[in-house]
């Protein structure tokens, strides 16, 4: 036998229009509770544009629900179509060609606003940003006086770490792993996404005030400690700013903080050879990636090598930002 | 079930192993469309053989991987994946229909994407699904699911041939 959930949008009665990160998400449940969670993400009403994708959910009260989201959500894409399966029974299907995610949940998942918070909306935009003119930029950023800083490097290189030794300074948080470029009038904006920040295990070491804390696990299957932006942020003036510098991250066994002038046909290798890779049956979509990465690889790029503790090297930075 | 010898596939960037190597390519001819398969599993064809309707395989070949595959007017295209990194059974089939999208799932061992526009059936199946699932329930699903994407039948029909529980069903 198969449980069938026919997720006619049409008669979703309860909506909502929220911005994501640059995107327009028109949102559509049949769950109070799931509205309620993605409260904090509603706009004013907006018709569909470029920038829309829609998200049409199914509460089914009768889907089982003995399950650990975060350890046993399993994605797998082929041509225009990712599907999460959730456990056995819950499934979000993402259909990339139409701008649409459809999903069908069960009572559990829609009563976990955290679920849908810190994790199925940011992923919706992971996932649909491209789609919609907003880049999915594997970076850090944090600003300060609207003048935006991202901090990009290979995994492991000490972004998070250092996106938090400079929020505990006198910049602004906006992501600690991932960052949303968007077109606003011209302008290129990063957006960050309100999601817990992933710290692992060892940045105790920098952080003792993480020993009070039990790491997690994540999607991914890494165990990290999730904070809240409020539990380290000193500004806290919103999610968005304007690119100013391009900052790449390298871990150094040399003390010391070493900043060198970089160029934009690097940081547009870097962003364009670390970027997932795409479908062929999206051209468009992946034009348009091509197109934000040479937009955003025009700033001011630096390469940073440091042998440093994020707080040294925040102290670094902040000095570097006064002078550039 | 030991799992067919097939390498794991690792990308880093490709999380979602979309483009998992699928070097093996055969038309299918089944009573009512002419498919084209692609796999990275030959072990899978056996079954199509037996499969209710029974489907006639006219052609194999392996080709070099990336080349797409030439789909005419009256064909449809099933890509269907051995994901060797994904192990388990098979859970209760479950149905999402969005538009022209039909997802038929049954657990993570067994990811079925079926678009009518597009006339594709994308899937994912996993290493621990022996041919037995495959002969009684997976392949008939995809049949049912080409049914879809290529006009065929109505979508009441096709669910009701896939055995849409009543009491589970859950129309919004």
């Amino acid at each position: 036998m198969a449980r069938l959930h026919a997720v006619n949008r049409a008669v979703l009665p309860l909506r909502a229009d929220l911005a994501i990160a640059g995107t327009h998400c028109a949102f559509a449940t049949n769950s109070e509770d799931i509205l309620s969670a993605v409260a904090p993400w509603r706009c004013s009403p907006k018709e569909p544009c470029s920038r829309t994708f829609e998200m049409n959910v199914l509460l089914d009260p009768s889907m089982p629900c003995e399950r650990d989201v975060k350890t046993q959500t399993h994605f797998r894409g082929l041509h225009h179509v990712v599907i999460a399966a959730i456990g056995n029974h819950e499934v979000f299907a993402f259909d990339l060609f139409r701008r649409q995610v459809t999903a069908a949940v069960s009572r559990a998942s829609a009563a976990d606003q955290d679920l849908w918070n810190a994790h199925w909306l940011p992923i919706a935009v992971g996932v649909m940003g491209t789609t919609v003119g907003v880049l999915p930029l594997h970076s850090a950023c944090v600003s300060r006086n609207g003048k935006g800083l991202l901090i990009a490097g290979a995994s492991g290189a000490g972004k998070s770490t250092l996106s938090v030794a400079l929020a505990q300074r006198e910049f602004s948080h906006i992501s600690d792993d991932w960052t949303y470029i968007s077109r606003e009038a011209g302008i290129l904006v990063a957006h960050g996404i309100n999601a817990p920040v992933k710290l692992l295990p060892d940045a105790v070491r920098h952080f003792p005030e993480l020993s009070v804390r039990t790491p997690k696990m994540w999607f991914n299957g890494e165990l990290a400690f999730e904070i809240e932006h409020e539990a380290f942020c000193r500004e806290d003036r919103g999610r968005t700013t304007r690119p100013q510098w391009l900052v790449f991250l390298e871990r150094s066994s040399s003390p010391g903080c070493d900043f060198s002038r970089s160029n934009s046909a690097f940081a547009h290798e870097f962003f364009e050879g670390s970027a997932e890779r795409f479908p062929d049956q999206l051209p468009d979509a992946s034009a348009l990636r091509s197109e934000m990465i040479r937009s955003i690889s025009n700033c001011a790029c630096w390469r940073l090598r440091t042998g440093e503790s994020p707080q040294v090297t925040a102290e670094a930075i902040s000095r570097f930002c006064e002078a550039n | 079930m030991a799992g067919p010898a097939i390498p794991s596939y690792r990308d880093p960037l490709d999380l979602l192993r979309r483009f998992l190597p699928t070097p093996f390519r055969t038309r299918v001819r089944l009573p009512f469309a002419t498919v084209e398969l692609e796999t990275n599993d030959l072990s899978l064809f056996p079954t199509l053989v037996s499969a209710e309707p029974p489907v006639e395989m006219v052609r194999t070949e392996q080709v070099s991987t990336g080349a797409p595959a030439s789909i005419s007017t009256h064909s449809c295209l099933w890509k269907i994946v051995r994901d060797v990194d994904v192990g388990g059974k098979v859970a209760e089939a479950s149905i999402v229909m969005a538009g022209s999208l039909m997802v038929y799932t049954m657990g993570p061992a067994c990811l079925i994407g079926a678009d009518r526009d597009r006339k594709e059936i994308l899937g994912f199946i996993g290493r621990d699904v022996d041919l037995s699932v495959l002969r009684e329930f997976i392949l008939p699903a995809v049949v049912r699911l080409t049914e879809y994407v290529t006009n065929l039948q109505e979508p009441s029909l096709i669910l009701e041939a896939l055995e849409v529980s009543g009491e589970a069903a859950c129309h919004a």
